[in-house]
């Protein structure tokens, strides 16, 4: 039979850890809390991306397989300065729209119409977003711990999606793969990836991230890393 | 399952409410975000997307949700007469239609000041374009990763000799008495998309609507196998998929414990 009601199929909620697409039914609006890429629907909860699904007693939320970077508050970012003002500075953070660091959000008493001296086309910044308003303008921070202007090193990038798998949990991974290159590394939560060290070190990340990127979805993300490592031990 | 006027006949041989042979293919072209191809019968379509995106250049935008801006353009190839290369008439017309039913999926609010740009080949055309391009779009919208409330699905139904028919033909179409292209959000029920040329009766219309949205859920499936045979396929063992298969096992792919749940912190971080 081809043809069957659409409860049978679509909308039977998805197990944890599986693909989801947009529309398919994840769960009910209940005392589960929605995270990215879920959204509440007359009473179900729908994945609104493809993406991984992941559900926990409390909440269920959406792993992006692909898709653009959308700012959210709170988020530590690599922005790539693009143009300045007075007393502006405009950055590229890989969104569509790019986003603006104002004179008073950095650590830095700058006068009027000097911003370039401090920062200049095409410098790289580790940023915080602070506020991203209703039509989706983003206003970044540069005050805070560990905020600051990154010279030297150079700036990778991957899908944003794949930030957590490369972070690992609790920061394992990366800290392995610091331990192991002995680079220094800022990871933006758009993607782009901030890496500084010996050039044998900065090989050996791109390979790891190659590594990720090339088989994001599949288990054994970190053996494959830490086997990476090993290859090039003590670089 | 009985099939309905099956002792009438149509000119290919289908039975009524039979759709042509339909192979669609997510993730199919390198430098657009999403991309989709689809072959429905004869028509053979290939659909790119770019965005959320800027603009390249001043142009109107709207501050609290993303445009979704589909191009539909026919090859000069696609059909036996050279078609004359460019915008016309229908094209124009197609573009809107698609693009309006595209903005309902997408959750365009979520992309202000953005576009979303749809760009719809026409390789080679043998009716029922239009629903096979708003069905391939949609996936790849999905394919792009964008937001959205669920993906479109659309059929056309026919009107021949009296009889209501699915997904009709060349022949069918130019020759027919009407038809009707319908398309749905299979996951809420929504109709998108439902035009009608020629006329149907009130009780031909309802028939056709409901043959319509049936069909719209069988090509549903089509496209969830296209997308997961795309994404999930380091373990899905079903990378050529046989027409109409029908409703498998949607297989699931494991995915590495590692990063469950996601860790955002300044530890996590640096």
């Amino acid at each position: 039979m081809m043809m069957r009601a659409q409860d049978d199929d679509i909308t039977h909620d998805r197990s944890s850890g599986g693909l989801v697409l947009p529309g398919d039914r994840v769960g009910c609006v209940g005392p589960l809390r929605t995270g990215n890429g879920v959204m509440a629907d007359e009473g179900d909860l729908i994945a609104t991306q493809m993406g991984i699904l992941i559900r926990s007693d409390r909440s269920v939320h959406v792993i992006p397989m692909k898709g653009r970077y959308l700012p959210g508050k709170g988020d530590f970012l690599i922005g790539i300065v693009k143009d300045h003002t007075p007393s502006r500075w405009f950055f590229d953070i890989s969104t569509p729209q790019g986003a603006r660091l104002h004179t008073s959000d950095t650590p830095w008493t700058v006068d009027f119409g000097r911003t370039g001296e401090y920062m200049n086309v095409g410098d790289v910044a580790y940023l915080m977003v602070k506020e991203v308003d209703d039509i989706g303008r983003v206003d970044l921070t540069m005050k805070g711990p560990g905020l600051r202007k990154l010279s030297s090193g150079q700036v990778m990038a991957i899908m944003p999606s794949l930030v957590p798998r490369v972070i690992g949990r609790n920061g394992s991974l990366i800290a392995a793969v610091k331990r192991g290159t002995g680079c220094r590394i800022f990871m933006g939560k758009n993607g782009w990836i901030w890496v500084d060290g010996e050039a044998a070190g900065i090989e050996t990340v791109r390979r790891v991230l190659d590594a990720v990127v090339e088989r994001p979805h599949v288990g054994g993300v970190s053996e494959r890393v830490l086997e990476i490592l090993g290859e090039d031990g003590g670089a | 399952m009985a099939t309905r006027g099956a002792e009438q006949g149509r000119t290919d041989g289908r039975s009524d409410d039979e759709i042509r042979p339909v192979r669609l293919h997510a993730g199919v072209l390198n430098n657009a975000h999403g991309s989709a191809y689809i072959e429905w019968g004869k028509n053979k379509i290939m659909v790119g997307v770019y965005g959320p995106r800027r603009p390249s250049r001043q142009e109107p935008l709207r501050s609290d949700r993303a445009l979704v801006r589909c191009t539909y353009n026919m090859a000069p190839f696609s059909v036996s007469d050279r078609k004359r290369p460019g915008r016309d008439r229908r094209s124009l017309e197609i573009s809107k239609v698609l693009s309006e039913a595209l903005t309902n999926a997408v959750l365009v609010e979520r992309f202000p000041r953005t576009v979303i740009d749809v760009n719809v080949e026409v390789l080679e055309a043998d009716a029922g374009t239009r629903c096979a391009a708003l069905t391939a779009a949609s996936v790849a919208l999905a394919d792009a990763g964008l937001q959205m409330r669920g993906l479109v699905s659309a059929c056309a139904v026919g009107v021949v000799d009296g009889r209501i028919v699915l997904d009709p033909s060349r022949d069918e179409d130019n020759f027919g008495d009407g038809d009707m292209p319908v398309g749905i959000l299979p996951s809420s029920g929504e109709i998108v998309l439902l035009q009608m040329d020629g006329a149907l009766g009130p009780d031909q219309f309802g028939e056709a609507l409901d043959l319509g949205v049936e069909a719209c859920r069988r090509i549903h499936v089509l496209q969830r196998d296209a997308l997961f045979v795309r994404y999930g396929q380091e373990r899905a063992s079903r990378i050529e998929k046989p027409h109409f298969s029908g409703y498998g096992d949607m297989d699931t792919i494991i995915m590495d414990d590692e990063a469950d749940p996601p860790v955002w912190g300044e530890e996590a971080i640096r």
